[in-house]
């Protein structure tokens, strides 16, 4: 097999990243080549290690708990894992001369939290004036909140998008388990440094992104905000419906928890799909025909339409709707991600192995990129793997160094 | 500007496509955006509408998504429209679609017919569905991909239908993976001096960011599952969910052992942390949560969102008010970080448009652009770039094609 060229290599990130989404602008770093450094030390490490041990096949996982989360292994794969210490003087040195032949920092601390270390881009920039750096605040690094504390879905209750989530008319529910606010940061986050790095090439100068994760939240959310100053109004759960299509929805079917998405986006889909549901006499109102009238009697309508679904297996409705052009698909568990033909056919999950838990299958990073794919390749490293290769290696450090800076806690 | 020197050409409607070049034009790059005649995209009908009155020129959702572009008007079905579709590609560093695979293949402005003549182009396509595989001729929107990505599954009440989710927030996961995916064509392309087909499918995204967040469920005896307010078993220690206050929720993820005593603490209860039964934060999120939430919320109805809000920041524990969206544009952190920008649109008077969530060092963004009407630069495109004659336009809009 030809091998692709990973379109990345040559870049050095290093990812002083939290939990998801930090970690996940480095981990797409390396999985299109870039050689990404995670930097922890065993008194501050990612507390996403610190889920304790899985349990597969119904048993716990025996070993060292830091070593052994699924997660941890998800967004932190591709990467070389060294230890150090920044808040002693030592380590503050040697992570200098890292910076020193690197590229990219990626860092989602609370603002001022690498200042106060004397570790901020301005001190940084002395010593790699190309330097490209990535913080991901909750709140940016200024404003009246900047030091406010927020994992992802406190960031998406502050912006709003938790208050849409609901059934229509109701209270509110959000979406605590979903989650959209990390990985929206960290897309429009790796966005913004490649942004970067490609002005770099042009002009030579580095570059400081300062992202804020509820602004990244509120930036996909102008329709609300935009309905409020045009109308004075407030939208609140939006449950299935949509402004422009009816029905839209999510329909039961036969067996237990069983449901499908289906949504007409025509008159001329409307038509057909009455006619495959056999032209049930709910469906005959004439003011159906047309998009107004469906709207109105939405209600109606997804009583008829959910009637119908009912009786039949989601996979015969969604093939029977498609080959006529109509918009369906089956509503999937996550576990259905290992067997659904389509997303396995598009690589969506990625084998490796990793050295305490075996095989592992991952989430790819899911951009198709005909000629330089990027690619899961190497499983998580262990806490302090590559420390030899990168104080040695890259850093020029003797065995005897390392043996001294661990033995001060600095390397630890 | 950062992109100043990029030339992208937008074939899409909706959200994804636009949302992607909107970006680019953000970054300073001219975006061309190509639209079919009589309607344009579909966002231009799509609102929200002052006083709810349709009106191509008016829909919140197109001016936002679309603000700092160029529109020309193409009848693509006709060969006439293809050949001048394919001179606006001379010079174009990316082309950007989001229309339905079969449909770009019979109009032959595939990745295989338009690279051809122009290799360092960058294609990227954004569907449902992606390119490839079993699905790739089905149609969908932001709820199938929802549906099939793993995340309607985990949104909703437990014993009641899933919910998508809301307000087309897939389709701009779609918008905002593309443009990332695009800069690392462009890297590429500095290495391998060619550009390149991307993929990107709006269903595989979600099923990616589903898969990485349920590992922390599936692993540890969880379900990933909808259950109201909360995450299935508060997807670890409690308390991580949705809570009632005097006015409304609030979100409260007090899952370390120091959060949690200083959240009761706070409210006055420090007491509680010394009986066992609300010491296990395991045990509460998985075995008796619904006690604890009415416990919570009995203590949390005498305050109001914003009391707990500043109480939280004085004791220092991760809380915040569930807020309507409109409540940003008054919000002090992001006015005083400039994220809004009051623009003027002639047909409807201010808007307050949201902008990059990012500032980068080097740059101050231009003002804001309005939309622009469908066709605005036919005329300056086609007739001043292009060299069509007047005589030709003539012609050309008699036959429909612009």
């Amino acid at each position: 097999m030809e091998t692709k060229p990973l379109p990345l290599e040559g870049l050095r990130v290093i990812d002083l990243g939290w939990v998801w989404s930090g970690p996940m602008v480095a981990y797409i770093f390396a999985d299109f080549g870039a050689e990404v450094i995670k930097l922890e030390h065993s008194e501050r490490l990612d507390n996403s290690r610190l889920r304790g041990s899985p349990i597969i096949n119904g048993k716990k996982v025996q070993g060292e708990s830091i070593e052994l989360g699924p997660y941890y292994h998800n967004v932190n794969r591709n990467k070389l894992s060294i230890r150090l210490n920044l808040k002693h003087p030592k380590g503050r040195e040697l992570f200098k001369e890292l910076v020193k032949v690197s590229d990219v920092i990626i860092e989602n601390f609370t603002p001022d939290a690498l200042k106060k270390l004397g570790l901020g881009y301005e001190s940084l920039r002395k010593v790699k004036p190309d330097l490209v750096m990535l913080s991901l605040s909750t709140a940016g690094q200024e404003g009246p909140i900047s030091d406010m504390r927020g994992y992802a879905p406190v960031i998406s209750s502050y912006s709003g998008l938790e208050s849409l989530v609901g059934y229509e008319g109701e209270l509110p529910l959000g979406m605590m388990t979903f989650g959209l606010s990390d990985p929206n940061a960290a897309n429009h986050g790796f966005f913004a440094a490649m942004v970067a790095l490609y002005y770099r090439e042009r002009t030579g100068e580095g570059v400081y992104i300062d992202m804020s994760q509820l602004e990244a939240s509120c930036a996909i959310l102008a329709e609300a905000m935009l309905e409020y100053q045009m109308n004075g109004r407030i939208m609140g759960p939006q449950g299935n419906q949509h402004r422009i299509q009816s029905p839209h929805g999510i329909y039961p079917c036969n067996g237990e928890d069983r449901w499908v998405a289906i949504s007409i986006d025509s008159d001329e889909n409307w038509r057909r799909l009455v006619e495959i549901m056999g032209n049930p006499d709910w469906a005959k109102d004439p003011t159906l025909q047309e998009l107004n009238g469906r709207l109105t009697k939405r209600k109606i309508i997804d009583r008829g339409l959910g009637e119908w679904t009912s009786q039949l297996d989601r996979e015969e409705i969604v093939r029977t709707l498609q080959a006529q052009g109509i918009a369906a698909m089956t509503v999937s568990t996550v576990e259905e991600q290992y067997t659904d033909i389509h997303l396995q056919h598009r690589g969506v999950r990625q084998e490796v192995i990793h050295p305490l838990l075996g095989r592992e299958l991952l989430t790819s990073v899911p951009w198709n990129l005909s000629e330089t794919p990027g690619a899961v390749r190497k499983s998580a490293p262990l806490l302090g793997e590559h420390d030899e290769y990168v104080y040695c290696s890259i850093l020029g450090l003797s065995s005897s160094d390392i043996e001294k800076l661990k033995g001060e806690k600095i390397i630890y | 500007m950062m992109l100043s020197d990029l030339r992208v050409i937008e074939y899409g409607e909706f959200v994804s496509a636009p949302y992607c070049s909107r970006l680019f034009s953000d970054l300073g790059a001219r975006v061309i955006k190509v639209e079919p005649p009589h309607v344009g995209d579909m966002a231009r009908s799509y609102g929200p509408f002052p006083g709810d009155i349709p009106h191509l020129e008016k829909s919140g959702l197109f001016i936002f998504l679309n603000t700092g572009k160029q529109s020309v008007i193409l009848n693509l079905g006709h060969s006439e429209g293809r050949q001048i579709f394919k001179k606006l590609i001379d010079r174009t560093d990316i082309f950007i679609t989001n229309a339905f695979p079969r449909s770009i293949e019979e109009l032959e402005l595939d990745y295989l017919n338009l690279s051809k003549a122009h290799p360092k182009l960058i294609y990227c396509a954004i569907t449902p569905f992606g390119w490839e595989g079993p699905y790739r001729e089905y149609r969908g929107f932001n709820i199938h991909a929802c549906a099939l990505g793993g995340a309607s599954w985990a949104i909703g009440n437990p014993d009641r239908e899933p919910l998508q989710v809301p307000l087309n927030q897939c389709d701009f996961q779609g918008g905002i993976n593309a443009a990332a995916a695009i800069l690392v064509a462009l890297q590429a392309r500095k290495k391998i001096g060619r550009g390149q087909f991307i993929d990107i499918s709006v269903s595989d995204i979600i099923a990616t960011y589903t898969g990485s967040n349920s590992m922390s469920y599936l692993f540890y005896g969880l379900k990933w599952r909808r259950d109201g307010r909360r995450a299935w078993g508060s997807g670890g220690p409690y308390p991580y969910g949705l809570f009632a206050c005097k006015d409304g929720y609030v979100c409260i993820i007090a899952r370390t052992r120091r959060d949690w005593n200083r959240l009761l603490e706070a409210l006055g209860h420090p007491d509680w942390a010394d009986n066992p039964r609300y010491q296990d934060q395991i045990a509460m999120a998985r075995e008796y949560p619904e006690e604890v939430d009415a416990l919570l919320e009995s203590l949390l109805k005498s305050y109001t969102k914003n009391e707990l809000f500043q109480m939280a920041r004085k004791w220092g524990f991760p809380l915040s008010p569930v807020k309507e969206v409109h409540e940003s544009l008054e919000d002090p952190q992001l006015k005083q970080r400039k994220f809004f920008e009051f623009i003027e649109i002639p047909e409807i008077g201010k808007l307050c448009l949201p902008r990059l969530p990012f500032r980068l060092s080097n740059m101050s963004l231009k003002p804001l652009r309005p939309a622009p009407h469908l066709g605005e630069h036919n005329e300056m495109i086609l007739v001043q770039e292009l060299g069509i004659s007047k005589k030709d336009m003539k012609e050309l809009k008699e036959k429909g094609i612009i």
